[in-house]
């Protein structure tokens, strides 16, 4: 560790940091209490269930005792899967196009829209989802379990490979539908990470690949992608982070089924937040403390989740050179 | 907080509510502190009523585009400079 300078140690410095260092503990605090609440009044229900229950059980009857979160973390799970599978390519594509290949003019313009994407609020993207979207993605859903129904993931019970009179409710409020909408909230937040790192590609390797008689794409695949690389992969987990999380959009198009449902194009799907946004409204004490309980749930994965994404960000850029 | 209950007019009444909307759900019809998410209730609007909570969300949404904007000409403005004001 090399000396570092010490500077002028006045009284408004040292004030200053111990003021930037208060509102850091702060914002650490506030969060370990979010945690600590949700434990404290998830206790009565975990403790009358146990853990083990709680994870395993998919119904959701708290005042028979008889609850748990397999079914609605299943959901959870299956709709962000769907949302990052789809948002990646696309926000990966779009942040490449505009640091990359746009014209330098049209930059400006596609980063605001692309923001602007990002400012929609999500109960706008439910009614949109709920009331355009889904009719027209049930002929995507029909085809894709027409043709990849044999995988179970794309199996939809009740219906048969081009069955043209199979009715088309069985493809609607589905996983699939959900996770497509959610793909369109989380895909600027991932573009805008991913757009950042791409654009702090060092310029002179850039040129080097082009010296080298390097395509743009060529260039791009050998300087741009393997710098952005923990761009990409901490954009993509920021994501998930969302997409776990959100909840009106989810909670508008699905229709809540409470068994584990592995088929993301049958209709009836489920997830944490919106479960809670369900049912908190008529819940018992002890129903509240088992919402309590999906909660902390909840909220202890997608900390796991950011925390992974930040840290895999920041060593990223703190070698801030190019890996090629 | 209380979400205001819509009465639709009788002839919208007689309209069927949208089509292929999803089996509906035991929404709670107590669902509180939320405003303008008060969108929440529209699995018991009417045609018309589903019209009134659009509107609500197109405004919500002018809303969040016109704060946008402002922040994303201001934070341009002030980056186009590209130099340190300190």
């Amino acid at each position: 560790m090399p000396h570092r300078p010490q500077s002028a140690c006045g009284l408004g410095d040292r004030l200053f940091r111990h003021q930037l260092t208060a509102t850091g503990v702060v914002v650490l605090a506030i969060m370990a209490a979010v945690g600590l609440f949700l434990l404290l009044r998830a206790a009565q229900a975990l403790r009358a269930v146990g853990v083990v229950k709680f994870l395993t059980t998919a119904e959701w009857q708290p005042d028979v005792h008889k609850f748990g979160i397999a079914a609605v973390l299943t959901g959870t799970l299956l709709v962000a899967a769907v949302a990052v599978v789809v948002s990646v390519p696309l926000a990966v594509g779009t942040a490449l196009f505009i640091s990359d290949v746009a014209p330098r003019k049209l930059r400006r313009t596609l980063v605001t829209m692309v923001d602007l994407m990002a400012a929609v609020p999500s109960v706008v993207y439910g009614l949109w989802g709920l009331f355009f979207f889904q009719q027209h993605v049930i002929g995507l859903s029909r085809w894709l379990s027409d043709w990849l129904g044999w995988i179970p993931v794309f199996k939809v019970d009740g219906t048969q490979p081009g069955e043209p009179l199979a009715s088309d409710s069985v493809y609607t409020a589905s996983t699939f539908v959900a996770g497509l909408v959610v793909a369109l909230m989380v895909a600027p937040i991932q573009c805008s990470v991913m757009r950042e790192v791409f654009a702090q590609a060092p310029a002179g390797e850039r040129e080097g690949a082009y010296a080298l008689g390097a395509t743009r794409w060529g260039m791009i695949r050998s300087v741009v992608l393997p710098y952005g690389m923990g761009g990409i992969i901490g954009g993509t987990m920021l994501g998930l982070g969302r997409a776990m999380g959100e909840t009106i959009a989810v909670y508008m198009i699905i229709s809540p089924v409470f068994v584990i449902q592995p088929h993301i194009l049958q209709t009836g799907s489920n997830s944490v937040s919106s479960l809670i946004a369900l049912h908190y409204g008529d819940a018992s004490t002890f129903g509240m403390s088992a919402l309590m309980a999906a909660g902390l749930a909840l909220f202890l994965l997608t900390l796991a989740v950011n925390f992974t994404a930040s840290s895999i960000v920041a060593r990223s850029r703190s070698g801030a050179q190019s890996e090629a | 907080m209380t979400v205001v209950e819509e009465t639709p007019p009788a002839e919208a009444a007689a309209v069927e509510a949208v089509p292929l909307a999803p089996e509906v759900p035991d929404v709670p019809r107590r669902i509180g502190g939320l405003t303008r998410s008060g969108v929440l209730s529209l699995f018991d609007a009417s045609t018309f009523g589903m019209s009134a909570l659009m509107a609500a969300g197109l405004a919500l949404f002018l809303l969040t585009l016109a704060v946008n904007f402002t922040a994303s000409s201001i934070v341009a403005r002030s980056r186009s400079g590209a130099q340190s004001e300190a």
